[in-house]
């Protein structure tokens, strides 16, 4: 399915030249026909869906229109509540029962007119990268990321321009950049948790995984609410006499030779673009996962100790292992690794400051996506868990707080999408929607679509 | 700290907190301990090693 970006499907509905209903019955015919591939999706009601679009097409009939959203589908990571759907979180924990509340964001999107595609897949309870049994678009045997993989599925693969994810770690911008879309954490509680199951509270982030930069900064303006500020005031500006300092070394570093050559070559393009790219280095990066796996484990074991005791059998091993790991290590590593976290972010601070620097430019991740049975990436003479490659890239700027955009830039040999990763000053989401518009439109990658799935 | 002591101790723990599953795999378990006391190692690095001196004043857009 082909469809038109957020804002022109908008305009078409509020013109009548093309109805909510029509959207959703093409949105279900094409998840009957491709998703027992892809398996964006782990509850997707028709029924429900059709009603709410008819609904929709209703009320637009009766002059109440909603907003930019008005009969726009969008995709939810089942970890957040939606009334009319259960929350099941990847887990076996987690019963089928229906929620009757939406979460804030939810409640947002649905006075601006949205209507819920259905859940995406989620990696057990948001902890992982690999979001089985989500298959990746451009190649099935490939994973799609995680832990918000269905909803990178479910954009890239064509069927929704929008959908929501959460990042503790890197969950947005890891599935972006492994199925080639646009996802944004923005800056740490700017986007409210309430009604989402948490994984790690102080990291935990909401945010979109959109088809483009513009449908992004659209949703954006819908999941903050009545905050006053529009995400798209700035796309169009450019980002001329704009400074980034671009970060390569640890923990960037070592990343897959596509990976660096696209990055440097996405580097040399915002330089074209009018931007000034200056080569720095924050040592205290290097010591992001201590500080990262310092803090989720005690925060995701203390909120699943209830299951740890009652219901382990219904963890897999793995996760398992992380949470016990949580009421086992001692509680001075939570408080070191809050220290240093106070210090990477004072790091970061001070590379703005110092550099007067508009964003940080990074690789997304180091390597493109893994094979569904990989276990480790190879770079050199380093092997490394998929995990901690994946998450060392994008784990900095959750410990920090401050937004980071995934954008595609590239594809590797195997024709696996490369992501660039843009972050800018906390509460600078219109910045780094600016700088990610200005390259993406400017660059052909965002419009090449899966051939598969 | 040998393997069959944090063994030891992740039973202990594990016991404590009222975590009786019997078919715990505590070998990984255990494996897992040790390599985040590696982390912790790392945490000492970046807390002695940062030359960040400035511990942030309270400021809402650097948490």
């Amino acid at each position: 399915m082909i469809l038109d970006s957020i804002k022109e499907t908008s305009r078409k509905i509020h013109d009548r030249e093309i109805s909510a209903t029509e959207i959703v019955v093409e949105l279900i015919n094409d998840v009957n026909n491709r998703d027992h591939t892809l398996n964006a999706f782990t509850s997707f009601n028709s029924e429900l869906l059709l009603d709410n679009a008819k609904l929709a097409d209703k009320q637009l009939s009766d002059g109440k229109y909603s907003g930019l959203l008005h009969g726009i589908p969008v995709g939810i990571k089942d970890i957040i509540n939606v009334a009319g759907y259960p929350t099941r979180c990847g887990s076996d924990l987690y019963s089928n029962q229906v929620q009757n509340s939406d979460a804030v964001v939810i409640n947002n999107l649905r006075t601006d007119g949205a209507i819920f595609a259905g859940k995406t897949t989620s990696h057990e309870l948001a902890c992982g990268v690999t979001s089985a049994p989500a298959s990746n678009p451009w190649n099935t045997n490939y994973v799609p990321g995680g832990s918000s993989g269905g909803s990178g599925v479910a954009v890239a693969c064509g069927y929704i321009r929008a959908a929501l994810g959460s990042d503790t770690g890197g969950s947005i911008r890891i599935p972006a950049s492994l199925c080639g879309v646009v996802g944004l954490k923005p800056t740490y509680g700017l986007v409210s948790t309430s009604g989402v199951e948490p994984l790690s509270v102080s990291l935990d982030h909401l945010g979109p995984i959109t088809a483009s930069v513009e449908d992004c900064a659209l949703i954006m303006n819908s999941l903050v609410g009545q905050s006053g500020v529009d995400y798209t005031s700035e796309l169009n500006q450019g980002i001329a006499g704009m400074r980034f300092g671009v970060l390569a070394g640890k923990p960037f570093s070592p990343m897959q030779p596509d990976v660096q050559q696209a990055f440097e070559n996405a580097v040399d393009h915002l330089r074209d673009l009018g931007a000034t790219c200056i080569n720095i280095e924050i040592p205290e990066l290097e010591h992001t996962l201590a500080v990262e796996f310092g803090i989720i484990p005690l925060e995701a074991g203390a909120y699943h100790l209830n299951s740890l005791q009652n219901k382990p059998g219904l963890i897999s091993p793995s996760i398992r292992t992380l949470l016990i790991a949580g009421r086992v290590i001692p509680e001075s590593i939570y408080h070191r690794a809050n220290t240093g976290r106070k210090l990477i972010a004072s790091a970061l601070r001070r590379a703005f400051e110092d550099n007067n620097l508009n964003a940080v430019i990074t690789p997304s991740l180091p390597a493109t996506a893994a094979k569904k049975d990989q276990d480790e990436f190879t770079f050199d003479t380093l092997s490394e868990h998929i995990s901690v490659s994946y998450v060392r890239t994008t784990a900095p700027f959750n410990v920090s707080g401050q937004p980071a955009i995934s954008v595609p830039c590239g594809f590797d040999s195997m024709g696996l999408p490369i992501g660039l990763q843009i972050a800018t000053r906390p509460f600078d989401e219109t910045g780094a929607l600016r700088i990610a518009h200005a390259y993406a439109t400017s660059t052909d990658w965002q419009l090449v679509t899966p051939k598969i799935g | 700290m040998t393997h069959e002591e944090i063994v030891e101790i992740v039973k202990s723990k594990l016991k404590t907190d009222s975590i009786l599953e019997p078919g715990f795999e505590f070998d990984i378990i255990a494996q897992d301990f040790a390599g985040r006391i590696g982390l912790d190692l790392s945490l000492n690095s970046l807390i002695n090693d940062s030359a960040i001196d400035d511990q942030p004043q309270f400021d809402p857009s650097w948490i």
